[in-house]
This record gives structure tokens, sequence and C-alpha cells, in this order.
């Protein structure tokens, strides 16, 4: 038993969700409560898999290109005539994206609890769409991946079409074709490269090995480049962003912030770098003007929104760009803080958007303005959202910290102009977060909302795992970033061996 | 091959027209009043298994290319295969036929109905495997004149009597055209036979003015059985004003029909870029001509069913898009090109057939082709749920979202695309842009049936055994639709017989 878990350890954590929603699908649609607990049950189990993951990973196994830097993998043919495989594995890059997938879901299900609409539908989308993610973050074949990328796509276009807000379905189609534009591109690709390689494989090492095959090499790199970026989302295709996170409901603008976006800079590291490492290498200030633009432009929209949860939104696009800014970098110290800041960030933005949820479930609006004084009404909310929010800002001793520490410390080596700039966003982050805290938290209570019932257990109970994590990551970062440190330095050496 | 060896060759066609004489004759000695659809189509649909079986057995006993009745056809695995093919489609469209309102109780005329129908498939296997240009010609007539009568059989309304007249006047100037073409390729070469006139090709200098105009005039005739871009304007109408399980039957089995013809005539009359032939002055470039057909066609198909509000209209137009689709293989000139158009085909029935029995469902109970009709569809209760769901799955296929037959299918065009080189990428740009377009259309129906919020209409009505056959088959297709989606290799390996046929 032991030794077929471990043996099909990532084929379980990405495949037993889906098996969750089979199941979810079997069970009456008027018993609500049992649909939320097996939908829960299926998500606990992938964490406590992610968990023998974690603790299984051999930190210092690097090498990003060869098969020996891959671990837990699985490979089975799938059709022979295409030379397509079930290939799946993880490496220092993908881990610290099944943990945060692993540990999200579940939170997110504890904070679907008051969905009453379609609890069935919701719950096997849900299920469906963890599939998706985990299937992206363990796939080491084009085409698998190819596919994960979009089977996300369809449940994501009905959980915000269906339970999302007013504008829902303007913003599902939105969603749905800026994201679909972005991967037909990465579809031409894939065709592409499978083709020119001998003989023909969808394999991503393989490919990477032999990455010269590949020809019209700078506009590849754009096709991936804009596919993924749709995803981060990269300035200037942003837009469908705002749309779909303050439409889709809770659990699901956590998902997409926490996950999704992670997955445009994860294509990026793990197939723009492996692939394409010399036009990497020589679209490094492209990539850093882009992020910088994401930073600052990112944190001058959040400060102009009335609408918290698109202030948190627009927070994301800011964050993000620090990734993308660290990425660019081409140092030890800018890709680690990138890939670091990626887990952070997911874990913030998720808490972040479920304390936007916590309040809007209970004042039924999010204007900033028409709060006021929530602290002395709901004390525990209140601690918690400041503890979010400073880690949002970077506060020292908490996890954003050291991540976005990192990634200034890494492009100030190489783009010390960019780094400057991107390092004033931190002032307009401060800015932006401490004038929302002030406006809803502090001030004159407002007589409306003066009998606001405080967190409730099962509030408690999805936010709490986020907050340890945010002060334990804030002063011992080293779990994580142990994960990735010898696989990003292989990556690192690869782009910077190309030119 | 003389007459009488050729028959055994013939088994399946030979049987099909003796059983449509025989249903003839049965038919004046049952009374009109006595038989009810439900037999005629069923006799229908039998005559159409035991040709499949035959088919099937003979796809699987006599491989290789054989040319019979003195050249008149040929009998290959690419004509085999599409044979099958239409057959399938042929045996759906009397099941529909049966299940769709309009064509089902109190309808009279079954028995015209069904040996019209089975003339049509004789004419389609027929006219796919033609070897000479007047066979293709009689294959194409006969497919033509009974589809132009199945179109205006059922009187509707004034709907489908000008959807009638319009499709035998466009008909007769296409074929009119493409006969004309035919007979200057007769006055070039002196051959009315495929093979003699590709050898006349190859040995002697042709003027190419000439060998142009005649290509072009027979592309009008081809273009206008597959609805390419600009002979397609005859099919939304058509679709429209039709039977719906025979327009559904049109956008499949015919159309495939018409690009097995289509590949028969431009691989191997004029010319195949896969083998290694030397280039005479007769190889004539129609790459970039097919290329360019296929970009107007999908876009103009899927620019056009955007501000559709009719299901069949809707379907029509993305119909129109799909054989846009399908040409970018043709266009590829290789082996690989043809099975991908065969592949293509196949994934096409299954999504494009269940997308229309949906909508023949619907159109039952709501007597609606209009898409508000669908609003609400997915919350009406376990039948709505899945009557929505079965049509997500076969929009979502269509559009080419994984996991999917239909993004397989797409995958395979593209795959013949970009083998080709670099001369067609643009081609595969186009084609990719256009999935992101189609998206829009298959989306607002999706739209419509899960994410309104008004559930409009009645409940869907108790369960009938009709209703439990549509939902088994829909259940059938929708299943092979997801299962060639996530694994194609027995697809595959009956797509790459289609390439034999080049030797």
């Amino acid at each position: 038993m032991t030794e077929f878990i471990h043996n099909h350890i990532l084929t379980l954590i990405t495949f037993l969700p889906l098996l969750g929603g089979a199941v979810v699908l079997l069970i009456p649609r008027d018993r609500k409560d049992a649909i939320r607990r097996t939908a829960l049950v299926f998500t606990l189990i992938p964490l406590l898999l992610a968990g023998m993951l974690f603790a299984g990973f051999n930190t210092s196994s690097s090498g990003f290109t060869t098969e020996a830097g891959i671990q837990f993998v699985e490979k089975h043919a799938w059709i022979r005539d295409f030379n397509i495989n079930y290939f799946v594995g993880v490496d220092g890059l993908s881990i610290p994206m099944i943990l945060l997938c692993a540990l999200i879901c579940p939170l997110c299900i504890l904070a679907s609890w008051n969905i009453e609409k379609g609890v069935k539908g919701y719950h096997f989308l849900f299920l469906l769409l963890e599939t998706g993610m985990m299937g992206v973050f363990v796939a080491l074949d084009f085409f698998l991946f190819f596919i994960f990328w979009e089977v996300m796509l369809l449940p994501m276009y009905f959980l915000i079409g269906i339970w999302g807000g007013p504008r829902k379905e303007y913003a599902a189609i939105k969603f749905f074709i800026y994201t679909l534009v972005g991967s037909v591109l990465m579809l031409l690709v894939i065709i592409y490269a499978y083709l020119v390689s001998t003989p023909h494989t969808f394999d991503l090492t393989e490919l990477a090995r032999n990455s010269s095959v590949l020809g019209y090499r700078a506009i590849l790199w754009w096709g991936l480049f804009i596919g993924f970026a749709i995803k981060v989302p990269l300035f200037p295709f942003h837009t469908w962003l705002p749309d779909a996170h303050v439409e889709a409901p809770t659990a699901i603008s956590v998902v997409l912030a926490g996950i999704l976006l992670k997955m445009g800079t994860y294509g990026i590291l793990r197939i723009n770098f492996s692939l394409l490492p010399d036009v990497t290498r020589s679209m490094a200030t492209v990539m850093a003007v882009i992020g910088t633009i994401n930073i600052i432009y990112g944190a001058l929209c959040a400060m102009a929104q009335k609408d918290l949860k698109k202030l948190v939104a627009y927070s994301s696009i800011s964050h993000m760009g620090y990734v993308m800014l660290g990425m660019a970098s081409f140092t030890d110290e800018g890709l680690n803080g990138a890939v670091l800041q990626m887990f952070n960030h997911g874990v913030v933005t998720a808490m972040l958007f479920l304390l936007v949820g916590v309040v809007y479930d209970r004042a039924h609006h999010r204007e900033i303005e028409g709060f006021g004084g929530l602290a002395s009404v709901t004390p525990n909310y209140a601690f918690v959202t400041f503890l979010a929010f400073f880690a949002a800002l970077g506060l020292p001793g908490l996890n954003s910290f050291i991540s976005e520490a990192l990634v200034l410390l890494g492009a100030f080596k190489t783009h010390t102009v960019l780094a400057v700039i991107a390092a004033t966003g931190v002032i307009i982050t401060a800015a932006y977060c401490l004038w929302t805290l002030q406006r809803v938290f502090l001030g004159a209570v407002n007589q409306k909302y003066a009998l606001l019932p405080d967190l409730t257990g099962r509030e408690i109970a999805s936010l709490a795992p986020l907050a340890v994590l945010v002060v334990v990551l804030g002063v011992f970062p080293h779990p994580v970033l142990n994960l990735m440190k010898s696989t990003l330095g292989s990556l690192n050496a690869l782009v910077v061996a190309a030119l | 091959m003389n007459n009488l060896e050729s028959l055994t060759y013939f088994a399946s066609e030979g049987f099909l027209s003796v059983y449509i004489i025989l249903l003839l004759a049965a038919s004046l000695l049952i009374r009109k009043e006595q038989g009810t659809p439900g037999l005629y189509y069923s006799l229908g649909i039998f005559g159409l298994a035991v040709t499949l079986a035959l088919e099937i057995v003979a796809c699987a006993t006599r491989p290789g290319s054989t040319e019979i009745f003195h050249g008149l056809l040929r009998s290959d695995s690419l004509g085999r295969l599409f044979k099958i093919l239409c057959l399938v489609s042929g045996i759906l469209f009397l099941l529909f036929s049966l299940l769709a309102r309009e064509t089902s109780k109190r309808f009279r005329d079954s028995m015209e109905y069904t040996v019209l129908a089975l003339s049509l498939c004789l004419g389609m296997m027929l006219f796919i495997a033609s070897n000479n240009i007047l066979m293709l010609y009689l294959g194409m007539e006969l497919l033509s004149f009974t589809s132009y009568l199945l179109t205006g059989f059922v009187d509707r309304d004034e709907r489908t009597t000008e959807a009638a007249v319009k499709y035998l006047l466009y008909g007769a100037v296409a074929s009119g055209v493409m006969i004309y073409g035919f007979s200057l390729l007769y006055g070039l070469t002196g051959s009315l036979d495929f093979s003699a006139i590709r050898a006349y090709l190859v040995a002697n200098q042709v003027s190419g003015s000439m060998l142009f105009i005649s290509i072009a005039f027979i592309l009008t005739g081809l273009g206008f059985k597959i609805a390419a871009f600009p002979f397609h304007l005859w099919s939304p109408d058509v679709y429209e004003g039709a039977p719906t399980a025979f327009s559904a039957f049109l956008s499949v089995g015919p159309k495939a029909a018409g690009f097995a013809i289509l590949m028969r005539v431009l691989y191997q009359v004029f010319g195949v870029g896969a083998q290694a032939e030397a280039p005479p002055a007769a190889q004539f470039d129609w790459t970039f001509t097919i290329a360019v057909l296929s970009a107007l066609t999908m876009t103009v198909g899927n620019l056009a069913a955007l501000p559709q509000r009719n299901i069949k209209r809707l379907l029509a137009y993305s119909s129109i898009a799909h054989a846009g689709y399908a040409l970018m293989a043709v266009a590829s000139r290789s082996a690989f090109g043809i099975s991908a158009v065969f592949f293509y085909f196949a994934v096409y029935l299954l999504m494009n057939l269940a997308a229309f029995l949906v909508a023949i469902v619907i159109a039952n109970e709501y007597y609606t082709e209009r898409l508000d009709g669908y609003e609400g569809l997915g919350w009406k209760g376990p039948q709505g749920a899945f009557l929505a769901s079965a049509m997500a799955i076969a929009l979502f296929s269509l559009a080419g979202i994984p996991p999917f037959a239909g993004f397989i299918g797409k995958v395979y065009l593209l795959m013949a695309v970009i083998k080709k080189g670099p001369g067609l990428y643009w081609l595969a740009v186009v084609a990719v842009l256009n999935t992101v377009i189609s998206l829009f259309y298959y989306a607002r129906v999706v739209k419509m049936m899960f994410l309104s919020k008004r559930v409009k209409g009645a409940p869907l009505s108790a369960m009938t055994t009709e209703r439990y056959v549509s939902y088994a088959v829909l259940g059938v297709l929708t299943f092979l639709t997801l299962l060639f989606g996530l694994y194609w290799t027995p697809l595959d390996s009956l797509s790459k017989l289609t390439m034999n046929f080049l030797n």
C-alpha cells in the first residue's frame, strides 16, 4: 500500500479530486452537507499526500533538464503513434506550487460552505478544477501540460459564470477568451516543436536538451510568452483580471489569484526558460520592464479602487510584477525570490480574498468607504486582516518581505534602475494597504455595522493555516527555499550560459 | 477488372441497390394506413446496417487499391472508410428522423422518405468510389437530386419550399459549371478516366491557363457540395428549412463525401505532393488556392455564425467553418493531410450530430429552434441537466477545447498544415484565431443553458420510449466525443489506412 502510494503519488494527487468529483455527482442533490464534506475529504487527501511529497522530496538533486533532477517520476505511453506520454514528475520548481495548490483547495471548500445554489455542480467543477491545476504543475509532457492547461478553463468558466456576481457572464467569457487566445498560440508552438524534433517528441525535458533544433526562436518565445503573460497577467494583458476576480465567488477568486496566476510565471520558467534560454536571456530587459510596470501600475490602480475586492485584484497584478522582475534578473537571489514570491503571494492573496469574502457575506457590499471602525466591532477579523495586509505590504517578519527583498536584491545587480523604480512600488503598496485598513477598520464606527458578527469557526479554520504560514515563513523561509534552491540554480545556470 | 469480377468488390453497393428496389416493391404491398413510420425507418436502418457491415468486411478483407468495372469505380481504403463514415451518418439520419417530431408521428410518406434516404446513401457511395468523370457526375447527381427532394419533403412552412428551390437552383448551376470544367479537362486530355487523365498530364505539356480554368470550374462544383466559401450561401437556408434530421445529415455525410472526392480529384488527377514525383508542368500547384479558400471559408463561416439566433442556422454556419478547417488539411497536400481529414470528419460526426440531436429534442419539446428556447435548460431537472451538458460538451468539442475529440481533430489538421512547412504557417495562425472567434457563439448557447438565471418555459415532459432512445444515442455520441479526446489510438489507426490510396 505505502509502496503503491509512493510510486503513484503524483497521479493520486492529481486525479483524486477528479474521483471526488465523480463521487459528488453520485450524491443526491438535496444532501448538500454530504456533498460539501465529500469535497472536503477529497481535497484533504491530496493535501496529506502533498505533505508526504514534501517529506520525501530530495532537496539536493538538481539538473533542470535531466531526468535525474526530477523526482517521483511516472511515465507511461499514452498515444504511442504520436509519442505522447503520461509523464509526470516534480522538481524544485513545481513542488512549491503543488504544496500551495494542495493547501489552498481545501480552504476554498471551507470558504464555499455557504454556497446554496447548485451545490453539486459547484463542487464537481471545483474538484475538476483542482485536477486541472495539479496536472499543470506535475506534467512534463508538453501535450499533457496543454490538456491540463485547457481543462482548467471549462470549470473556471462555469464557476465564474454561474456562481458569480452581477456581471458574471461578461467576466466569465472575457476570462475564457483571453486565456484561449494565449493558449491557441501555445498550441501552435507545441505542434511546431513536436514536428521539428527528431524523433518527434512532446517530452519537455528532451525538448529542453535538444532545444537547438527549434527555429524561429523569437517568434516561438513570444507565442509562449504571450500565452503565459495573459495568465499572470502581465501588462497590457491584465484587463480580464479585475473583472474575473470581482465577479467570481470568494473561493474562486482565491483559486484564481492564489494558484492560477502562478501558472503563468510557472509556464515561463518551465518552458520559455528551458526551451529557449538564449531568447529568454536576450529578453531580460523586456521582462524586467514589464515586471516593473506591473508593480507600479498595479499598485497605483489598487490605490484608486473603491471596491475592496478590486483593490485586492489589482494588488495581485502588482505583486506578480515582483515575480517577473526577479525572474528577469537571472541571479540566484532573484530567481529564488521570484518563486518564493509566487508561493507567498499565493498565501497572502488567498487570505485577502477570503477576508473580503467574509465581510461581503455580512455586509453584502464591498465599498471601502462604506465601512469604518470595524476594528472595535469585529476584533478577530480586524486582527487577521491587519496581518494579511501587513504581509501584503512587505512588513519585515512576515513572508512577503523575504521574497520581495530577494527579488529586489537580485534585480539590483542586473537592472539597477528598474530595481530602484520597483522599490518605490513598495511605498505605494504600503500607502494603499494602510489607507484601506484605516478606512475600513479605524475611525468612527459606522452604526449600520455596529452589530456585525465576528469570524465564525469555519472562517477561522480557513484562515488560520494561512495566517500561521505568513508568520512562520516570515521568520523561517528555509523549508520552502530549500526545496527550490538547487533546481533554480541549474535553471539559472542554463539561461545564463545560453548567451 | 471486368464487370463480373468487379461484383465481388461491389457487394455493399450491390446489396443496397437491390434492397432499395425490394423496398419499393414492398411499399406497393403494404397499405399506408398499416405502416407506421417506425416500420419503414427500421427497414431503412436495417438495410443501411447490412450495407455498413458488408462495407466493413470489404474494408478488412480487400486492402489495396483496385480499379473495378473497367475503371469506372475504384475500390480502395480511402473510399471504403469514407463510405463507412457516410453510412454511419445515414443510419443516424434515419434514427433521428424517427425521433424528430416533424418526421415521426402522423408522417404519411415515410416510405418514400426512407427510399430516398437509401438512394442518397447509394449516390454517396458511388460518388466517393468514382474513378471516372462520368461516374463522379452520376453519383453526385443521384446524391444531389435526392437531397433536393428530402429538403422539401416535409411541408412545414414556406421556408421549406424556399430552401428546396434555392438548393435546387444553386445545385444545378454548380453542377453545370463543374461539368463544363470536366469537359474542358476531357478536351485537354482526351479521357474520362482519372488514371488516364493523370498519365496524360504527366506525359504531355498542357496549357496552363486552360487547366487552371478547368480546375477552377471543378472546384466550384465540389466547393458547392462541401459548402466552401464562396459557394456556401445555400447552406444556412437549406439547413434551416429542411427537416432537422436531414440538416444534421447534410452537415456530415454529403460533406464528408464531398471531401473524399475532392481529395481524390486533387491528389489523383492533379498531382500528389507527398510523393516525390517528377514535377511536370501539369503539377499545377493548387496548395495556395485551397489554402486561401480554407482561410476564407472558416473566417466567413465563423463571423457569420456570430449574430445567429436560430440553432440550425448557427450550426449551419459552424459547419461551413468546419469545412474550412478540414480544407486546411487538404491544402497541406500530404498523405497525413488525408488521414487528418478523415479523422476530423469522424469526430465531427460525433459532436455535430450530438448537437443536432439536442436541437431535435428541444424542438420536439418546445416547438422552437430559437436560441432563447435553451434558456435555463441546465436547471430544468435531471433531464435538462443531461441535455444541456451533452450540448455543452458537443459545442466545446466543436470549438476545439480539450479534453474533447474536437480538439484532437484540430491538432491533426494543424499538424498537417505545420508539417507542410513555413509556406502555410499563416494558415495555422488563421485557424487558431478562428477557434477563438468560434468560441463566442458556441459559448453563447452554453451561457443560455447554464448561466442564465431565468428558467424559461415549462419543465421537460415525462420520459417516453422515444426520449429514452434519444438519450441513449446522445449518451453514446457524447461518450465517444469524450473518449476520443482522451484516447484516440483506435481512430488514428483507422485514419492511417486512408493514406494508402496514394500508392
